[in-house]
């Protein structure tokens, strides 16, 4: 036995402060990709307490229907009431496939909606394809710390469930083609809610993903402690930044491993990279070449890592930085 | 308060290089290249690399002019199977997180934390970790046919451990485990039991037949008021985790740290491991990976270290970065 294709894809979106959310865009163009290869009906879904024009924004991007939740409960607590109203719909509409952005939201209602319907579930995926021998569903995923590339192959249970990795397919653009925006509500019999939002409180300030971050400023050995990182941090945090580093902070025990850039770590690739006190060995390199912009701070002429860099700053990282902060802040004032 | 944390063992991968002897040219530049100095050039003139000591990096790929270089992935499923596996203490930040958490709660309410750790028989030196911290009792639950358990069967695992611990208001997990994957078997638990679910916790307190969350929403944060029992898995950033101390490690030396099996769980061979798994890993493949691209007409800059954040700050400016 084997899916007889995958003929009804739901979407299920998201906003954010700036409207219909990146990542719901980018998940829109993945259903695209795959109702050009299979055919597939494409059903977009967005959640609780969502704004009208955000679902007017989606209309135009490219599915074919968008259902909108709609019921004044979900102010309260959208994470039980939105998984609900998408249950209803995905048993309504019998859906093969249902996918999210893997944000937050998508990645709490994911494993919500997959727990209730006992149904196969994979995270943070980047890509579907199907299976040349059996025409089972496989997903395609980043494991093992994001860094080998994973295929794994869907049970018969339907639907099947899987979050998207972000800035993995391009977000779609908006057309002057719309389609309808349906209302779906919360099922007629009686609610119980375990979780009731009290406060929503303004944004943390919060270093971003090492591996979404359009500035890194990167560490080794020569940053000499635990001291050192927390003055990269500072300078992070001045440009919006995330702070990573090489193996030997690591093993000094300075940073942890999950910072760790390199072939056995993370791969970044952001607008500017800022190396500070790094050798250059390959097991580094092979992790952030890609970067846009190098910067290499290293006090020892003959650094290999030099070779790298589109500016190089020769002088002691200690002295540098500080400067650099203090002189950052200054152009912040005069902003 | 009486809570449960929940520790997970992931299986890592192998990895090996293999040279293909008909086109290898015996250049030996991966010899060069690799950390490990693992290849040797034979005399037969083509590169040789042990499978044993070859540590499956994969950095001479690239570099070989011949491709003759493939890397071969599989899981490796021999931690439960070598008696001889080096004790593992408590890898990932993230434990250290959820097992604070669980140890922060109970000092202020009074109860018990449980370690509920799941993994090969090396993985009790965690769950002995967890008790130097100040956790009460210690569970590793351990048994090879747990081997290639999706979420789901993962779930069917923890949930069949919980019940069994009994009288659990909490059970706390960290958000990602050690391949840093989002630990979702935690929401089909609490699914089944009818415990409330809450990911992405920042802040945990307690309160009057309920906890406190602060969830981290998409860079906002949302507070909540979260029914028990609860299931929650929570973030890096949520406490600080204490150090361990030789007095706290001699408190606990002579505690036990219960196993249980699957039959100890009532757990069917058709209900975990891959027989009861909706998912199935079918390959690993390497990411293609580049050697590392010099860039030539960057400039070097030299001067007081006043001028260069000076002229380092102009930079930014025309990059936009600032």
């Amino acid at each position: 036995m084997s899916f007889k294709g995958i003929s009804k894809i739901i979407l299920v979106a998201e906003e954010d402060a700036g409207g219909l959310a990146d990542i719901s865009r980018q998940l829109v163009t993945a259903g695209l990709k795959y109702k050009a290869e299979w055919g597939s009906h494409i059903f977009a879904f967005l959640p609780a307490d969502t704004k009208r024009s955000n679902a007017m924004a989606l209309a135009k991007s490219g599915p074919d229907v968008v259902y909108q939740t709609d019921n004044t409960l979900m102010k309260k607590h959208p994470h039980e009431a939105s998984v609900v109203c998408l249950i209803q719909l995905i048993e309504e509409i019998n859906a093969d496939v249902v996918l999210f952005g893997a944000s937050e939201l998508g990645t709490d209602m994911a494993a919500r909606a997959a727990a209730r319907l006992e149904t196969g579930l994979l995270q943070e995926i980047i890509d579907l394809e199907l299976d040349p021998e059996d025409g089972n569903l496989v997903g395609v995923f980043m494991g093992f710390q994001d860094q080998l590339i994973c295929k794994a192959k869907f049970g018969l249970s339907k639907p099947v469930i899987a979050t998207v990795k972000p800035k993995v397919f391009a977000p779609a653009t908006e057309t002057n083609d719309t389609v309808g925006v349906e209302k779906t509500g919360l099922p007629q019999e009686s609610q119980e809610f375990r979780i009731e939002i009290t406060q929503r409180l303004e944004p943390v300030d919060d270093m971003p993903d090492l591996e979404s971050a359009e500035v890194v400023i990167a560490g080794g050995q020569g940053v000499g402690g635990k001291e050192g990182f927390a003055m990269l941090e500072d300078l992070a945090r001045l440009l919006g930044g995330a702070v990573g580093c090489t193996l030997p902070p690591v093993e000094q025990g300075w940073m942890d491993r999950e910072l760790m850039i390199g072939s056995t770590g993370k791969t970044v690739r952001p607008k500017v990279y800022i190396g500070c006190g790094i050798h250059g060995d390959v097991y580094h390199t092979s992790g952030m070449d890609e970067s846009e912009r190098i910067v290499v701070i290293n006090d020892n002429e003959k650094t290999p890592f030099f070779d790298f860099a589109t500016c190089g700053l020769l002088g002691d990282l200690h002295e540098i930085i500080p400067h650099l902060i203090e002189k950052i802040r200054d152009e912040m004032r005069n902003l | 308060m009486n809570i449960a944390v929940y520790l997970k063992f992931e299986e890592d991968y192998k990895a090996y290089a293999e040279v293909d002897v008909a086109t290898c040219v015996g250049c030996g530049v991966c010899a060069k290249v690799c950390p490990f100095n693992v290849p040797l050039v034979t005399k037969k003139e083509t590169a040789e690399i042990s499978p044993k000591r070859c540590q499956g990096c994969g950095v001479c790929v690239p570099y070989c002019k011949t491709n003759s270089i493939y890397m071969h992935y599989s899981l490796n499923t021999e931690a439960y199977s070598s008696d001889k596996g080096d004790p593992m203490g408590l890898r990932y930040p993230l434990d250290k997180n959820a097992i604070e958490a669980g140890l922060v709660l109970r000092d202020m309410v009074g109860g018990k934390v449980w370690i509920l750790a799941e993994g090969p028989p090396q993985f009790e030196e965690s769950v002995r970790e967890a008790l130097v911290m100040g956790a009460d009792e210690g569970i590793l639950v351990c048994d090879s046919k747990f081997l290639g358990s999706d979420h789901v069967a993962s779930s069917l695992i923890l949930e069949q451990a919980f019940k069994k611990i009994g009288d659990c208001d909490l059970l706390i997990a960290p958000q990602r485990n050690g391949h840093g994957e989002p630990l979702s078997s935690v929401a089909w638990v609490a699914e089944r039991l009818g415990m409330s679910y809450i990911p992405f916790v920042k802040s945990l307190k307690p309160a009057e037949e309920t906890v406190l969350v602060q969830q981290n929403w998409g860079g906002k944060l949302l507070e909540m008021s979260v029914s028990l029992p609860a299931a929650l898995t929570v973030e890096r950033g949520i406490n600080e985790p204490r150090g361990l101390s030789l007095m706290a490690a001699a408190r606990v030396m002579g505690k036990t740290v219960s196993h249980w099996s699957s039959e100890e769980l009532n757990l069917d061979s058709s209900q975990i491991g891959e027989a009861g798994s909706h998912i199935r890993l079918k390959s690993i493949q390497a990411l293609p990976r580049s050697k590392g691209k010099k860039r030539k007409g960057g400039d070097m800059l030299k001067g007081s270290p006043e001028v260069l954040a000076q002229t380092l700050v102009e930079r930014l400016k025309e990059w936009g970065a600032l």
